[in-house]
């Protein structure tokens, strides 16, 4: 017994070690549970503070940059603000016009990001104050972002386009061919469109946008074609798409609150049930 | 004074990883984790247990500013314990006099670049393999880990050179 105790003691940093170790590993491999989720939320009530601070200051040393980015944005949406009032499509002209409200935009700035792992994460300088939960889309000017992982009261985190468990449905404008947007790790301008059932009248420079989503508005940008894999694999082809948004500098984005989202689930709970 | 020392270098340090580090991103592929800096300039003597407490509040405290908890403790946990055997296995030649302190100043080049070199490569492979959770893409993310391996070498043998001195005999 007595050689146990003296075991134990001489041996403290081993189980140290393994202790912690076995706690760390708990951390990471729960991060996919709800609880975990809360945990590392409400750290970021601690952290966020610093982050704030620290994003403010980069904000004013990019402002430039972002300067010329909203000016960017304004020509954009002025022409199409001319565009529209000049030639309205017919589809537009027809559509009730209740569907405007449907989504909802918060502003929130990026205070952290990452790009150079497998799983990137941003944390936001918004929360559940601010109306933000779990589930809602982000976007940038330029193209779409993540998607709300978890809130905290003032902070949320979001989960990066640059994830391995990201995917959402994407179409080519003005084609009839859709797929699924997922990113293969490799390089953070660049997505994979998997899915695609054809690929003969898709050319490169094609623009990619988002399908029919409950969390991000259709039509929404996110890319261009950049390269087509002729060979297909298993019936179905893959198609390199560009991001316009570089996700390395994003700071200004939306968070998408669809105002729906609640009878939609509720619906689907409905059907469940039957 | 000694304890006031390396309180002052683990906030600074920590300050200069959240505040600096983590926004360098070189072609968004390289983020240099100086924070392990800590670990690596602990005293020789310093008690075990100690070392490896203190890798984890290092880590975890890096982990906060960032999305998931655990990532950097874990690396930095297994490096505070792996630390003593590391020095046992490089140092072969070199006498241990009392005073000296694992810095760059107190040691040959040589000892100290190997001593830097293979802790940091262990950490930051087990920090983007934790990541990664899979060897899907092993040889990207071996390769991105070696980067930042460059990186954060470079950033540490800076830090050595400004801010240490040789320690004297007394």
């Amino acid at each position: 017994m007595r050689n146990l105790f003296d075991f134990i003691l001489k041996n403290t940093h081993v189980f140290l070690f393994v202790a912690l170790e076995i706690i760390c590993m708990l951390f990471i491999y729960q991060s996919s549970s709800y609880r975990q989720w809360v945990i590392n939320a409400s750290s970021k009530e601690i952290s966020g503070p610093f982050l704030e601070a620290r994003a403010t200051y980069k904000e004013y040393i990019h402002l430039k940059k972002i300067n010329e980015n909203l000016q960017d944005q304004n020509r954009t949406l002025i022409s199409q603000v001319y565009n529209h009032q000049l030639h309205p499509s017919i589809e537009e002209k027809y559509t009730d016009s209740l569907q405007n409200t449907i989504f909802e935009y918060l502003k929130a700035n990026v205070i952290e990001n990452t790009t150079h792992l497998q799983n990137n994460y941003l944390i936001l300088d918004k929360g559940s104050k601010d109306s933000i939960a779990a589930d809602m889309g982000v976007i940038s000017p330029f193209g779409i972002v993540g998607i709300v992982k978890d809130v905290s009261s003032n902070f949320s985190i979001v989960l990066s386009l640059l994830h391995n468990d990201f995917s959402i449905s994407a179409k080519i404008v003005k084609k009839e061919v859709a797929g699924i947007l997922v990113w293969d790790g490799v390089n953070h301008s660049k997505a994979k469109l998997k899915n695609i059932s054809s690929v003969e009248n898709i050319r490169i420079g094609d623009t990619v946008v988002v399908q029919h989503s409950l969390i991000f508005p259709e039509n929404y940008p996110i890319g261009i074609v950049s390269k087509i894999d002729k060979q297909a694999r298993g019936g179905y082809f893959v198609l390199d798409v560009f991001l316009f948004e570089k996700l390395d500098r994003v700071n200004k984005v939306w968070v998408v609150k669809n105002n729906y989202i609640g009878q939609l689930n509720e619906l689907k709970e409905k059907v469940k049930n039957e | 004074m000694n304890k006031i020392i390396y309180g002052l270098t683990f906030l600074l340090l920590l300050l200069c990883q959240i505040l600096l580090a983590n926004n360098i991103s070189l072609w968004g592929m390289i983020t240099p984790m100086v924070y392990i800096m800590f670990i690596l300039v602990l005293p020789f003597h310093m008690s075990k247990s100690l070392v490896v407490l203190l890798g984890f509040a290092m880590g975890i405290s890096v982990d906060l500013f960032t999305g998931v908890l655990g990532q950097h403790a874990a690396a930095s946990v297994l490096i505070a314990f792996l630390r003593m055997p590391m020095i046992r296995i490089i140092s072969t030649q070199i006498k241990f006099e009392e005073h000296l302190r694992p810095i760059l100043w107190d040691m040959q080049f040589s000892w100290y670049f190997q001593y830097a070199l293979y802790l940091t490569l262990i950490h930051h492979v087990v920090f983007f393999f934790l990541d990664a959770m899979s060897f899907q893409n092993f040889f990207l993310v071996f390769g991105i880990a070696l980067l930042n391996v460059t990186a954060t070498l470079l950033l540490i043998f800076i830090f050595q050179i400004i801010f240490y001195k040789a320690s004297k005999r007394y």
